[in-house]
């Protein structure tokens, strides 16, 4: 028997841990109201990462990720509010990575896996500590951190692992230009992550109050 | 060889290449991408690719290494300007090589994973957000000409205002999509 029919005989193929990760979190049998939800969070998102994602990458401005991811954070929180089976940020996330892929001409992997990890570290939150203000906070800060880790990998694969030991070096001779004694290197790190960790918190806080404002909106038109 | 597989094979070697082959290689590589197409170099005008270009082989030299160069009244490193030009390379080879990859990847094969992936109802969910493209625009458009006049300066009461209005639009807009056979 070849290779192939044993793990399609088996149920094994070589997307399996992922698919078994999903197989595991993931509602089966939507209804009606989560599946227009997660078509329209998905729709939401994807517009502004085309729009949004194609103005900045001409501008060329930096931190255009961070800014990007900001939305993304936002997003993921007050979908979760909405629409909250487990496995619906993956199905967002996996909607919006396809959009990039159908609209954009040029194809390029790093925001794609971006997004999908985005969307697998909120559904790892959400599903764990379930929907509300703390877990809100926990997925932003989570999602601003990978992004941060996200473009520092890169740089490492791209320029190899040197390039850390430069970022060190610069932050230290600044640190010596403005007579700091010691390594300032050791505090503009923490202070870098912490500002991640802010912005991200901050992404999450919007996001959750958003949420609970559009609710109370929703409410109001109802009655 | 398939190309895609070659430009694997360099990709790989680039990530893992020692320091006493890479002048070699990477020379090499750059002129196999350029004759392969020549358009995966555009990154180099970029201004962030160009700042570090001058992080690498200006800053660097100058903070990193044993200063054994003068020029023009500035200690240089040269082992810290070899070592820039290294990491320059190495990023001139890795960044068409992954570009070109992406290029060439089968974007239906790609959206097919999540199917496979096994992402309940994925297809129906992606045709219905396309189906809802044209009209989150029309709807957003339409909310901020009204907001206009209702002057929100609340950035959470604007959201959440904008959300609850195409939440709204989204669930009563249905044109070919039909409740029984989505789900």
């Amino acid at each position: 028997m070849s290779f192939t029919a044993l793990c399609s005989k088996t149920k094994i193929n070589l997307i399996f841990p992922m698919r078994f990760f999903i197989e595991i979190i993931m509602k089966k049998n939507l209804n009606y109201n989560e599946f227009i939800s997660t078509a329209l969070f998905g729709a939401l998102w994807g517009i502004i990462e085309i729009s949004l994602g194609t103005i900045l990458h001409a501008t060329k401005i930096p931190f255009r990720g961070t800014a990007l991811t900001i939305i993304a954070v936002v997003l993921i929180t007050i979908s979760r509010s909405f629409i909250n089976y487990k496995g619906s940020i993956i199905a967002i996330s996996s909607v919006v990575a396809s959009i990039k892929l159908i609209t954009l001409p040029g194809f390029n992997i790093t925001p794609f896996i971006a997004i999908m990890m985005e969307g697998f570290i909120g559904e790892i939150i959400f599903s764990t500590l379930s929907y509300n203000f703390i877990s809100s906070l926990l997925a932003g800060l989570s999602i601003m951190i990978y992004t941060l880790l996200h473009s520092l990998i890169m740089q490492g694969i791209f320029f190899g692992l040197g390039i850390y030991n430069v970022y060190l070096g610069i932050m230290n001779s600044i640190g010596k230009a403005i007579n700091y004694d010691g390594e300032i290197s050791l505090i503009l790190i923490p202070v870098i992550v912490f500002l991640y960790i802010l912005i991200g918190a901050g992404a999450g806080w919007f996001g959750y109050a958003t949420a609970n404002r559009t609710k109370e909106i929703l409410q109001e038109s109802i009655l | 060889m398939n190309n895609k597989y070659l430009v694997t094979i360099i990709f790989i070697a680039a990530l893992f290449i020692p320091l006493d082959f890479s002048f070699y290689f990477f020379p090499t590589a750059i002129l196999y991408l350029i004759f392969l197409d020549i358009h995966l170099f555009h990154f180099l005008r970029g201004i962030s690719f160009l700042l570090f270009i001058l992080i690498l082989l200006i800053v660097q030299p100058m903070i990193i290494g044993e200063k054994d160069f003068l020029l023009m009244g500035i200690k240089f490193s040269t082992a810290g300007f070899y070592n820039g030009l290294l990491m320059i390379f190495r990023a001139v080879v890795m960044i068409p090589a992954i570009n070109y990859l992406s290029k060439t990847a089968n974007r239906k094969k790609l959206q097919s994973l999540f199917t496979k992936l096994g992402i309940e109802n994925y297809d129906e969910i992606l045709d219905h957000s396309q189906i809802l493209f044209p009209l989150l625009k029309v709807k957003t458009r339409e909310f901020f000409t009204t907001v206009e006049r209702k002057k929100i300066f609340n950035p959470i009461e604007l959201t959440a205002q904008l959300l609850a209005f195409l939440i709204k639009a989204a669930h009563s807009y249905n044109p070919k999509t039909k409740k029984e056979t989505v789900l």
